[in-house]
Parts: structure tokens; sequence; C-alpha cells
């Protein structure tokens, strides 16, 4: 590994953030680094959280009949399971990745817009709480899953207090998410170094203006609909009529497809730039990549009713088109990523090691996302276990395996220090065992006429749904295992320096942690997306 | 007459071995990468400088695009066959859906399939023939589908879906609901009974003179 581009500044001059002051300084800091930790604790804490839903879930589901809930309990629990992972850990936790590392990717010395950033934080965390304090009334928490699906959402088929906490966390999670992405992007615009023109903009960041632009106008359709589904459950009128119930799928969807890409994009771009660091080469295909990320983009808005091709009240023909389209900027994106490790220097490290997962992982989601974008392959298994396959496929195969890569990779930048090689590797392995053990039989039971959210099925489905909870469990177990490796990491305390892997953005020619206002030294100059790959070629050179 | 059981069948047996080749293809390099490239004890590479290749991007993406647009001719083609509605359907059967059960009306003939105590209720079909089923919902949205005909048609409370079945073989299939509907979606299921139409006749005149 080549060492740090230039010497790192006498101690007098770095001032610790962690020194800044007690823990309502670090709660109130306007500091974009504090304020993204603390969104990737909350992401973290409800992560596990969510978890531990799934593996009740899972566990109900080991054998046929109810064993350990109630139908009642089992709904609340992937209600909430669904609207924990998806508003409450990994479109903040996308978020909070871009929130930390933009700035220092574009060489910024602040976050454009802390103070929203930081209420954005606090709407989120206090989202989080009060969808679960629904646990706590006596209807218990919502029930009409992730989606909210009106009628059943209605007062009159979901009564009590936990459904309109669950309406009100949505829309203050959702609101946070709204307000971080807007300072991201602001960012992005406005702060970026001398000499960093739009393409010039480490791939990473690109993939956050992307995310960016998707929230700022899928988002707000989110929070109108729901408010407007709280409003129908108060006083009635709004979701009625002739078409009052597929309103409600359209407005939802408007936002729900588009989030699917949040969850996507950050993590495509951060294994870009781990490939890229791993194999020693810069990003092949740049302009291509970014191309390709600007097209899927734009068509990411115009797929949303693919949710809706059973309703018979779609134009099917239009959006399986666009859906299946998607393939095209997809495949460039791969294809990019790929030739970036041809003739490439490979270090198989960790965060290498689960961006490969996430190339391979992803794509088992990707493609199984191409078959139900056919209308009749779609007629068959909507709703059915394959697509709980396919699109755990594309958020803990694309999605979680993309930040893994992307906390093993950035880690040492973030902590200080460098999180344990070989737990790491036990993590990926078991992380890869647990995922497929997990998810792959739901193909076949989605298939063979499983149907979702249903907390006990026919005998002849058990074989396969006791794999899959077997696989749970070891998910469960490699949870674990990462958190065994942050402990042990913190303990024996391995500084990183400013770059331990040869990174090529910004991010790196800084100390780890970064101080206060990001940069001390000047910047090294930027003539492309990659600055100090640049910098130690010509240093080879001269 | 649309089977639908077919008509899955054919885009499927499509779909299914371009994506196991892609997913070969790229599992393929990206292993060849790591067995090639990858630095070991005692073996230092320089790795390549290049970092564009427009040229191979742009015919990578004329191939991509015209794998889509395969894909999406036979998608398209077989969507439009099976959105198509007959012109002369052999019969017609209303369908009711309420939490957490079916029923099924033969118009014109009087008949009402209910659900019978604790067991889910029976739609009889003619099989080989088109039926037009005009479904709707009593209360929240259900999902009718019939896996064994690869089909299904979400049911709301505020209008009518029409959609047309076949059920080519006479036999036992089973209906589920779908969509989550509340408390005991799990067991809101339905039974199809195919028979022969000489044999859905004599059914239809036997429930007509001794209705249920």
């Amino acid at each position: 590994m080549s060492g740090p581009a230039v010497a790192p500044p006498p101690e007098a001059e770095r001032p610790s953030p962690a020194a800044d002051g007690g823990l309502v300084a670090r709660l109130g800091s306007t500091d974009h680094k504090q304020i993204a930790r603390t969104a990737m604790l909350a992401a973290g804490a409800f992560f596990l959280a969510g978890g531990v839903l799934a593996l009740l879930m899972r566990a109900e589901l080991a054998r046929p009949e109810l064993q350990l809930l109630s139908t009642g309990d089992y709904n609340a629990l992937f209600t909430v399971h669904g609207s924990t992972m998806i508003y409450l850990f990994m479109v903040p936790a996308a978020l909070a990745l871009g929130l930390y590392l933009v700035p220092l990717q574009v060489g910024a010395p602040e976050l454009a817009a802390p103070r929203a950033a930081l209420a954005g934080l606090w709407l989120y965390i206090a989202g989080g709480a009060v969808i679960y304090l629904g646990f706590l009334t006596q209807s218990g928490p919502g029930r009409a899953t992730w989606i909210g699906m009106d009628p059943l959402s209605e007062e009159a088929y979901t009564p009590g207090t936990g459904m309109d906490l669950w309406i009100f966390g949505v829309i203050l999670a959702t609101a946070g998410s709204l307000l971080l992405a807007a300072c991201i992007l602001a960012t992005a615009m406005r702060r970026r170094a001398p000499g960093m023109t739009l393409l010039r903009m480490p791939v990473f960041s690109w993939t956050m203006v992307a995310t960016a632009l998707m929230v700022l106008f899928a988002f707000p359709v989110l929070i109108v609909a729901l408010a407007l589904l709280w409003i129908d459950r108060q006083y009635g009128g709004v979701y009625s009529g002739n078409s009052g119930a597929l309103t409600y799928q359209h407005l939802f969807w408007f936002y729900g497809h588009p989030v699917v890409y949040v969850m996507f994009f950050p993590f495509v771009g951060a294994v870009a730039e781990v490939f890229a660091t791993f194999s020693g080469r810069r990003l092949f295909g740049y302009a291509f990549f970014v191309g390709a990320l600007l097209l899927f983009t734009s068509l990411s808005m115009s797929v949303w009713a693919h949710h809706m091709f059973t309703t018979g009240q779609v134009t099917n023909r239009y959006f399986a088109t666009t859906s299946t389209l998607l393939a095209v900027p997809a495949g460039v994106e791969y294809f990019d990523l790929i030739a970036t490790l041809w003739r490439g220097r490979l270090r198989l490290t960790t965060p290498f090691l689960f961006g490969l997962g996430f190339l391979l992982q992803f794509l088992v989601g990707g493609l199984t996302g191409i078959w139900v974008a056919s209308p009749p392959l779609d007629y068959h298994v909507n709703n059915s276990y394959f697509v709980v396959a396919h699109f755990h496929y594309t958020l803990f195969g694309g999605s979680l395996f993309g930040l893994f890569a992307a906390l093993y990779y950035w880690w040492p930048k973030i902590t200080g220090h460098l999180l344990h090689e070989g737990l790491g590797k036990v993590h990926f392995w078991l992380t890869v065992a647990g995922g497929n053990l997990t998810f792959f039989p739901m193909f076949f039971l989605g298939q063979d006429g499983m149907t979702r959210r249903i907390a006990d099925y026919p005998d002849r489905f058990a074989t396969l749904n006791l794999l899959s909870s077997i696989g749970a469990g070891l998910i469960a177990v490699s949870v674990l295992v990462f958190l065994a490796n942050v402990a042990v990491s913190r303990r024996r305390r391995r500084p990183a320096g400013p770059d331990p892997w040869g990174g090529q953005t910004l991010e790196w020619a800084t100390d780890s942690p970064p101080p206060r206002l990001n940069f001390i030294r000047p910047l090294p100059p930027v003539r492309s997306y990659a600055p100090l790959w640049d910098l130690r070629h010509e240093e080879q050179r001269s | 007459m649309v089977d639908t059981r077919h008509e899955y069948a054919r885009v499927a047996d499509a779909y299914l071995p371009v994506a196991l080749v892609v997913f070969v293809l790229v599992a393929g390099a990206a292993g060849y990468c790591l067995l090639r490239w990858r630095v070991r004890e005692g073996r230092d590479l320089e790795p390549s400088r290049r970092h564009q290749n427009a040229p191979l991007e742009i015919a990578y993406v004329a191939g991509l695009a015209i794998v889509v647009a395969a894909l999406l001719t036979l998608t398209l083609h077989v969507e439009g066959r099976e959105d198509a509605s007959a012109r002369q359907p052999a019969l017609r059967v209303d369908v009711t859906a309420a939490q957490w059960t079916w029923t099924f009306a033969y118009p014109g003939t009087g008949v009402v399939q209910e659900p019978p105590e604790d067991r889910p209720t029976t739609l009889v079909v003619p099989a080989g023939r088109t039926v037009v089923f005009a479904g709707r919902s009593a209360d929240v949205i259900h999902d009718f589908w019939v896996p064994d005909v690869r089909f299904q048609r979400q049911l709301f409370p505020d209008h009518t879906e029409h959609f047309d079945l076949v059920f080519a073989k006479p036999g036992t299939y089973q209906g589920i609901c779908a969509q989550f509907c509340g408390l005991e979606h799990q067991n809101m299921h339905f039974d199809v009974r195919a028979v022969s139409p000489a044999a859905f006749a004599r059914w239809l005149a036997r429930r007509q003179a001794a209705p249920a």
C-alpha cells in the first residue's frame, strides 16, 4: 500500500472532533461529520431493531402453523420491519454516507446549510421513535404494511393510535431525509474546490447528486400522500370516489420506486470507488458511468406503476417498457465496474470483497427485476415470495453489501483506525452464506404459489421455509461478527493514517478523522475525478 | 382463448436463459479478473492506465439495447394477448371478495357459491373454455390469484375489474388472496374445480334445481 501523499501536520494544528465538548455539543454540532456519525449510529440501531423483528418473523415461519405469534402480531412485525429497513435504516444510512463524504470528496470545508442538515437528522430520529412508540399503544404499531395500502389503512379497517403514529413517524423521517439530501446536493453544486468541474467530481459524489435529485422529486409526494391519508382517517373524503384507492397507489409508488434507487445509487458509487482503489486504476468509463447514472435517474421517475401491473388500471405497456429499459444504464454501470478490474492490480481486502459481493448479489436482484418488469411474468409472481426474494436481493444483496463495502473502506477515515481484516472476511463469508440461504429459497416458494405477508403456510412449503429461517440465523451471526470487529478494532486502535488504502479522491488527502474544517493543508490540484491518483503518477514520473 | 399458464411459460422460457447467461458472464468476468490480476506473494503488477474506450462502450450499449428490445418485444406481444378480452366467452362469473371470504355468482342462473362454514368457497368452471370474471371487493383491496394459471388481478371496492381466464385441464386448483387485506389474510383461499363442459352444465343445472 502506498503511503500518504503529504506529511501529517504538527499535532497542534489538528483539533480532534471528539475533543469539542460533551454529548450535547456533539448532538447539536453543525459539523457535517458529526451529524453523519450520529445519523449512522441511529441507522445502525434501527437496522438492529428491524433485524430482530425479521428474526422473530423467520422464527414463526420456520414451521407451518402458528407457534410464537398471533397473526395480528405478525402483521405488525412485517409492517414495522419493512418501514424500519426502508425509512429508518437504508435511506438515512445512504444519506449519512453522503453527508460525511461529499464535502470531503469535493474539497469543501463545510456542508452547505449545516443547520438544515442537523434539523434533518433530528426529524429522522424523531420519526423513527414515533413509529416505534406504536408498540406502547393499546392497538400496537401500524399494521397496514410499509406501503400503508389504502383502504386497508383507513380508520375502519386499521383503527388505533399505532397506525396514526406510523403515519406521523414516516412523515417526520421522510422530511428529515429530504433536508439531508438537499444539503448534500447544495454542497456538491456550490462548494466544490477550485478546478473541480462537474465532470471531475468523484463518482461517489455523483451518485449522491443523482440520489439527492430523486429524493427532492419523490419524497415530497410521500409526505403529501401520508398527510392526506391521516386526514382521510380523521375526516374521510380524500381517497374515496371512483379511483381513490388507485390514487393512493399512484402517489405512494411515485415515491416508492425512486426510493429503491435512493437505496442503490450511493452504494454503486461506493463500490465504484472501492473497485478503482483496490485495482490501482482510475474508474473505467467515468463519463459513460455518469451519463448512465443520469439516464437511470430520469427513467426512475417514470417506472412507478410497474408496482401496479395487476391493478388492471395502468398502462402496463408503457411502464413495462420504461422499466425494462433500465437494464441499459444498469448494464453500462456493470460494464464500467468490471472494466475497472480488468488489467488492474487487485488487492483482495474486505471492502473489495464486499464490493464483489455487491456486484454478484445485486445482479440476482437486478435480473429478477427485469423478470418482474414483464407484465405476463408479474401477473404470477406479484405479491408472492418471488418478489420478496427479488427485493431482498436488491436491498440485502445490493444495498447492504454495498454499505458494508463503504463502511470497511471509509471506516479508517471516519474513526482514524482500521477494522480487523480477518474478522472482516469472516463477516463477509457469513453474510454471503446467510443471505443466499435466506433469500434464494424464496424464489421457489413464490413461483410455487406462496403469497407474502402470511404467518402460516401449507405444509408443502415447510422445507424451504426452514432453510430460509436457518439462513436468517446465519445473518444474525454475521452481524454479531461485524459488531465484534468494531469492538476489537476500537480496543486495538491500529492507526490508519490519512490514506491507508492508496485512495484516489480528496478525502484521503486529509487526516483521519478529518479536522473540524476538513482540510488544513492546501488541496492537491484537481485535474480529474481521481486527483490523488494523478498526483501519485506525476510523482512517479518526476 | 388465451391460456395464461402457457403464455407465462413462453415468456419465462425466453427470460430465464438470458438471465442465467448474463449472470454467468458477469461472474465469469469478475472471477477471471481475480485469477489473472490479483496481487500475490512474489508477483507484482503494473495496472493499466487506460480508463476509457468509447467505441467499445458504444458497441456494448448497442448490443445491450438489442437484447432489451428483443425481450420487450416478446413481453409486449404476450401482454397484448393476455389483456385482450375474448369476444365470446363461454361463461361469466361475478367475483366478490370481502374480508376474508370469496363469493362466486353465475349471472343469469341464480347460482351463487358462498363460503361454507370454515372451508374455502369452490369456484366451478368448465375446463378448456374462456371464462370472463367480473371482480369487485366489498371492503379493502383483495387480489384474485390462481398460481396454477399464473395470473392475478387486484379487486377494488370502487370499481369492477374484468379479466379472462382459461383453465386448460380439468382438475382442482388453489386460489389465494395475494394482496394483504388484514387479520385473516393468510386464510383467504378458494378452490377452483375445473370440470368438462358437459359436467359443468350438469353441475349448473343441479345447483339451479337445488339452491344451497
